[in-house]
C-alpha cells in the first residue's frame, strides 16, 4: 500500500513556513480582481440569485457563463444527432416490416417503341419511375426521384443518359450511376420481367455506389 | 493527524492546509470550460459525420452500419453528458 503521510522535507507536521503557520485564509479562493460591480444587496456574486448570475455585469464573467452556456447548447445538439441516428433505426425497422413490394404489370411490350420512354408508378402510387426502351430492344426501369434533391429525372435516351435539370445532375442510363453534377448515390433500379408479352416491375434495387 | 502533534498551522476542519482543494478561481474554471469545449465540438462534429453518413446508407439500403453508427453516435453523447455533469459539478463545487 502507498505510503500517503506527508513528506516532512516538504511538508512540516504543524504546517509551519519560514514565516510561521499556514493561515486557514490561503484555502480560501482569492478575491477575482476583474470582477468590479458590486450587487444592490452588497453580497459575493456566487450568493446572489441564479437570475443574475446568469447575466453578469462584467465582461470576463459573461464570457464564462457564455462558454459555459455553449458547452450546454452543443449537449443539446449531440442529443438531437442521437435522435436523427434513433429515427433512421425506426425507419428501417419500419422498411423491413413493409417487406419487399408486390409485383406490378407496366404495359405490354409490343406497345413500348424503341428508343421511347414510359413513365408509371412504383412501388406505390405517388412513386413515379421512367422506363427506357433502347434503341437495341433492351429495357431498364428507374425511379424517377433524383438522389439529390428528389428533383424529377428526365430520360435523354439519345443521349444515353438521365438528365436531372434542377441542378444539371446527370445519371448514365444503363447503369443509373451518376456521370455528373451533384448527385452521389445512383438512381433507384426498377427491376423488370416479361411475362407473356408483358413487362412487369418486380422489385426496387437502392445502392450507395 | 500529521504526525508529530500539534494543529498549528492546520485548516480549521483539522486537515492538513497542504492537502486541502481549493475551488477554481474564475480563470480557471474558464480553462476547463475552453478545454471540454473542444473536446465536445469534436465529438459533435463527429456525430454530424455519423449521421450524414448513416443517412446515406440507408437511402442505398445498406442497413450493416445502421445500429453500429447509432450506438457510436450515442457513446458520442454519453461522453458529452459526463463532461456537462463535471461542469455543472464544477460550478456546484464553487457555489
Amino acid at each position: 500500500m502507498a505510503d500517503d503521510s506527508p513528506d516532512p522535507r516538504i511538508e512540516p507536521p504543524g504546517g509551519e513556513g519560514p514565516s510561521g503557520p499556514t493561515p486557514p485564509s490561503a484555502d480560501a479562493t482569492p478575491p477575482d480582481s476583474e470582477i468590479m460591480t458590486v450587487p444592490p444587496d452588497g453580497r459575493a456574486l456566487d450568493d446572489q440569485p441564479p437570475w443574475r448570475r446568469d447575466f453578469p455585469v462584467d465582461w470576463p464573467q459573461d464570457h464564462y457563463v457564455a462558454r459555459r452556456d455553449f458547452v450546454k447548447f452543443l449537449t443539446l445538439t449531440s442529443f438531437a444527432f442521437v435522435v436523427g441516428q434513433a429515427w433512421i433505426v425506426v425507419q428501417n425497422l419500419w422498411r423491413r416490416a413493409r417487406g419487399l413490394p408486390a409485383a406490378a404489370k407496366i404495359r405490354a411490350l409490343d406497345s413500348i417503341e424503341p428508343g421511347s420512354v414510359v413513365t408509371f408508378e412504383y412501388p406505390a402510387a405517388g412513386d413515379a419511375a421512367v422506363l427506357v426502351r433502347a434503341r437495341d430492344g433492351s429495357l431498364v426501369a428507374y425511379g424517377q426521384e433524383c438522389t439529390h434533391l428528389s428533383c424529377a429525372v428526365i430520360p435523354r435516351p439519345e443521349a444515353g443518359m438521365l438528365e436531372c435539370p434542377c441542378h444539371a445532375g446527370w445519371f448514365d442510363l444503363g447503369t443509373g450511376r451518376p456521370v455528373a453534377g451533384p448527385p452521389r448515390r445512383p438512381l433507384a433500379r426498377i427491376l423488370l420481367d416479361v411475362r407473356k408479352g408483358d413487362v412487369w416491375a418486380v422489385g426496387v434495387e437502392r445502392r450507395t455506389v | 493527524m500529521a504526525p508529530g502533534g500539534g494543529t498549528a498551522g492546520q485548516a480549521h476542519d483539522g486537515a492538513p492546509p497542504s492537502r486541502k482543494r481549493r475551488p477554481f478561481a474564475r480563470e480557471q474554471r474558464l480553462t476547463v470550460v475552453y478545454g471540454m469545449l473542444m473536446f465536445i465540438f469534436i465529438l459533435v462534429l463527429l456525430q454530424l459525420w455519423l449521421l450524414t453518413a448513416t443517412m446515406n446508407a440507408f437511402l442505398g439500403s445498406d442497413e450493416s452500419v445502421i445500429w453500429p453508427a447509432a450506438g457510436a453516435s450515442l457513446v458520442c453523447f454519453a461522453l458529452n453528458l459526463g463532461l456537462l455533469g463535471h461542469l455543472y459539478a464544477m460550478d456546484r463545487k464553487r457555489q
